[in-house]
């Protein structure tokens, strides 16, 4: 009805002040191209004369992937995905990786850190980032009442009084923010942080109460989902939370909290960096940020509208949340993360379980000896490959397997000799021998005594276990007995690299099991792989 | 529902497209008949390419525009830049003009462009961008008063002697409407790309340098380290001005309680919607202000027609009216805007000029060498 409507009184003012063809065309395609999407919910066909648009988005966007191409098709364009984080999707552009165009959450990073810089940006949506809090936790701490500082926030996770998830900031756009926020506020200042002014023992403090992290937000969420019991809150984009709510019960969902003193909120600029694509771009971004889909996908996945006449959705906070700033220099931003991974983090004891079985040989083995060098610090210096090195206080058990399993190798990592402990883990690698069968449980149960006793001598370490195996079991404990003696869960989090003819339903239901998630090493170099999964290390 | 209307408004578009196209013909030979002697030069169709400020793309984006231009045989296409950057990418085989949104860009970009003429069709004030609370908090403190339904004047050597401080929000007396350890801060764009924010380095330098415009490379020298920190204290900046206005209208106060933007933002928001006139956004304009000049330098022949139009046509002069610019003509932007609800100052009294290119360019250099 109310279309009806605009195109009487669009047509009113045409006889009032003539409006051209073009703008008649403007509306058809308005009336019925792009807004029609948003009241169907399977997926436009491709259209045959479809032009191709490739987007390089943070992965959290995943979920609206097929609303955004639904609005994107509709007007003949395929938006075509991939997915990374902020500083991967940055890092990929200036190694010269071609995509049309980047969507990163928040476009501060990049416009400081990407070598050619973008020709044209739109800002498509947002979302501010946010404390998701159970509604007891927040209850018994006060917070319900009134919202607390960082400060506070900070006091609660030193004294035991809050165990939250939050992404690593070197791997995830939600981590870093917070990380800037909170570092800001402790500081006292809303604006223009320099490392010297972090109240380190203050934001050790805060980070203490991280019980859980991740390398993306979406995936942060999901771990929540499964097991709701693991933290009391979950830092997160208010979107990504509200959109959990609605799978939790109601015992377990998170009331959101906005920290008195600030947050740096997700903008989600477009980023043209195709010459050629210039009128493609257009056209998405007149899709985009239209009315019918700003009011009507973005609303409904809880994502704040760019487009001014689409009103914030009511199922959004309103009241004022002040906003931090983002640091303006790539110095400063690096000097943080630095800080984090070395100093302020909580360590972590990194387990590798290593297949070193026949089937390994070869190029399989090679790529696994390359992984493990990256991490110890050799190969290109950028600065995602510097955060995903072993890290000072880090502590590396390398356990390899075939049929037999080796006795676990465990690097410390300090600050005072961190080369030579490099140099000894690259020496582990290279004498790496592929030979014999494959008793993949064996080598996990043996993981397993390691992180108990990790997590014995230090509570205070995030200990997980990667997996890599290209094959199946055929020695020693079978999958079965290992699921049977973890009806209650691992001792840490088991992550599974799909590898070689490893058995793929096998190694999800592992991840399941282990609280974990796998990662695909079959088409990415494992040296990527392994980068990818130290953001939930 | 929408299976009786669909038929319906197809067939009424379709009586739309033909009466547009009736209307528009003879539309096209009235305007023929009148102006008999400019018919072989509106003959001449030309494609224009050029760069322009982000504050000026909807305007050229709006069909209506298009369509007085499409009249003087113009097709017009636009990039936008920062404007610092338009001069920086000056290329006449690739663009016809560059629009840059303030006199000193435009300065260079006529240097390189060897350019006898410019056209300064639009202009408009630095105004902050600001929220009820946060001007009634200024006015608690006596340092802006209320002039108008939706306009205050804030007094800037006393507003930017509190950024100096580095006074916080909360600890303003009345401050309780916004009670945040956010400094006051004035939020702009980066000096070092856009020119709404070498305005704001121009009104900023004039009260450092008690209140005279910088004229000289000394005056400059002094007024940078006074000046630079409004800017190295705000974190990450944005290049163009389009980006924080977003900010502020989707984010709010807690974002930006004070933004350097162009009165013609706001007055174009508001006119597209008057809704929002209701609400918590004003205009705070400092005291003294700046006009930002529009300025169109024309690289080629076809560039010239443009820049001549946009400043005599009283079609595209009354269209810049609905983009919130000043433009000259016996009709101004405010007069038509107050019938529509948008009171803004007709004059403005305490406006400086912005220092020449030389010296704002050497304040610019200044704050760019401490970002590093």
């Amino acid at each position: 009805m109310n279309r009806f409507k605009l195109v009487l009184r669009l047509l009113h003012r045409l006889k009032a002040k003539l409006l051209p063809l073009l703008a008649l065309a403007t509306l058809c395609s308005a009336i019925f191209g792009c807004g029609k999407q948003s009241d169907e919910a399977s997926l436009v066909a491709i259209p045959s004369s479809a032009e191709s648009f490739s987007v390089l988005a943070g992965s959290e966007l995943k979920e609206l992937e097929p609303a955004i191409q639904n609005a994107t098709r509709a007007v003949g364009i395929n938006l075509v995905f991939s997915y990374a984080g902020t500083l991967d999707i940055v890092e990929r552009i200036n190694a010269g990786e071609s995509f049309d165009a980047i969507l990163p959450p928040n476009g501060a990073y990049p416009a400081l850190a990407l070598q050619t810089k973008p020709i044209a940006r739109e800002k498509l949506f947002y979302s501010r980032i946010a404390l998701g809090i159970k509604r007891t936790k927040a209850a018994s701490l006060g917070w319900d009442k009134a919202a607390p500082t960082w400060a506070d926030i900070a006091a609660a996770a030193g004294s035991g009084r809050l165990r939250y998830g939050m992404t690593n900031p070197t791997s995830s756009n939600t981590g870093m923010s917070a990380l800037f926020a909170v570092a800001s506020a402790l500081a006292g200042k809303s604006e223009d942080l320099s490392v010297q002014d972090v109240d380190v023992q203050k934001l050790k403090a805060f980070l203490s109460g991280q019980q859980l992290t991740a390398g993306s937000s979406g995936w942060l969420a999901e771990a929540f989902l499964r097991d709701p019991s693991s933290v009391d809150a979950l830092i997160n984009y208010e979107a990504v939370l509200l959109r959990a709510n609605e799978k939790l019960p109601s015992s377990d969902q998170l009331t959101l909290i906005y920290p008195r003193d600030g947050m740096i909120s997700a903008d989600y600029p477009l980023l043209l960096l195709n010459p050629q694509k210039q009128e493609l771009f257009k056209r998405i971004v007149a899709c985009l940020k239209a009315t019918p889909f700003q009011r009507g996908p973005l609303a409904a996945a809880y994502l704040r509208p760019s487009n001014p006449e689409a009103a914030t959705a009511p199922t959004l906070p309103t009241a004022v949340v002040a906003e931090l700033s983002f640091p303006n220099r790539l110095e400063v931003i690096d000097a943080i993360l630095g800080a984090f991974q070395a100093q302020w983090r909580k360590p972590a004891t990194s387990i590798f379980v290593l297949d070193v079985s026949g089937s390994m040989r070869g190029p399989r083995l090679d790529g696994m000896r390359e992984a493990l060098k990256v991490l110890a610090g050799a190969g290109v210096a950028t600065a995602s490959s510097r955060y995903a090195a072993f890290q000072t206080r880090e502590r590396v058990v390398l356990i390899q397997f075939s049929n037999k399993v080796g006795a676990p190798v465990s690097f410390q990592f300090e600050e005072s000799d961190i080369q030579s402990v490099q140099e000894a883990v690259r020496k582990q690698a290279d004498g790496l021998i592929a030979d014999g069968g494959t008793a993949i449980y064996s080598a996990l149960t043996a993981a397993e005594l390691v992180a108990k006793e990790e997590i014995q001598r230090d509570p205070g370490r995030l200990v997980s276990i990667v997996l890599l195996t290209d094959g199946l079991n055929n020695e020693g404990v079978t999958f079965d007995q290992f699921k049977d003696s973890h009806r209650s869960g691992t001792a840490a989090r088991i992550f599974p690299i799909l590898f070689g003819e490893g058995n793929v339903a096998e190694m999800q239901a592992l991840a399941q099991l282990a609280g974990g998630r796998v990662f695909d090493g079959r088409k990415s170099r494992l040296a990527l792989v392994f980068k990818e999964i130290r953001g939930y290390q | 529902m929408r299976k009786i209307i669909a038929p319906l408004i197809a067939v009424a578009l379709l009586g739309a497209i033909i009466s547009g196209v009736w209307y528009s013909h003879s539309q096209l030979q009235l305007e023929r008949a009148t102006d008999a002697l400019a018919l072989s030069e509106r003959q001449k169709q030309a494609t224009l390419k050029g760069l322009i400020g982000s504050e000026k793309e909807a305007f050229f984006a709006d069909v209506r525009v298009q369509k007085v231009l499409a009249g003087l045989g113009l097709t017009v296409t636009v990039e936008k830049a920062g404007s610092r950057a338009i001069a920086k990418r000056f290329d006449p085989e690739k663009y016809d003009f560059g629009f840059p949104s303030g006199a000193p860009a435009a300065f260079q970009l006529q240097a390189q462009a060897k350019a006898s003429n410019v056209y300064r069709p639009f202009y408009t004030p630095i105004v902050f961008a600001s929220w009820r609370p946060i001007a009634e908090i200024l006015v608690a403190n006596k340092i802006a008063t209320k002039e108008g339904d939706f306009y205050y004047v804030v007094d800037l050597p006393a507003l930017l002697a509190l950024v100096e401080k580095g006074v916080r929000w909360k600890e303003l007396p009345s401050s309780e409407a916004f009670p945040t350890n956010k400094a006051v801060l004035v939020n702009s764009t980066d000096v070092r790309t856009s020119n709404s924010a070498a305005m704001y380095l121009a009104l900023a330098s004039y009260v450092a340098n008690q209140q005279q415009i910088v004229q000289s490379a000394e005056e400059a020298t002094r007024a940078i380290s006074k000046v630079a920190p409004l800017f190295l204290k705000q974190g990450f900046q944005e290049q163009s001005s389009a980006g924080p206005f977003e900010d502020y209208l989707a984010l709010g106060m807690g974002k930006a309680p004070l933004l350097v933007v162009y009165e013609s933002q706001l007055v174009e928001f508001w006119l597209k919607n008057p809704e929002r006139l209701k609400g918590e956004m004003v205009l705070m304009y400092p005291k003294p202000t700046v006009f930002s000049k529009h300025v169109l330098v024309p690289f080629t022949s076809s560039g010239a027609r443009l820049g001549d139009a946009l400043e005599n046509n009283p079609a595209l002069r009354e269209l810049a009216h609905e983009y919130g610019f000043r433009t000259g003509g016996d009709l101004k932007g405010p007069e038509t805007w107050a019938k529509r609800g948008v009171h803004v100052p007709e004059i403005l009294v305490d406006v400086i000029d912005p220092p020449s290119y030389e010296w704002l360019e050497q304040m610019i250099i200044g704050i760019e060498a401490k970002f590093k």
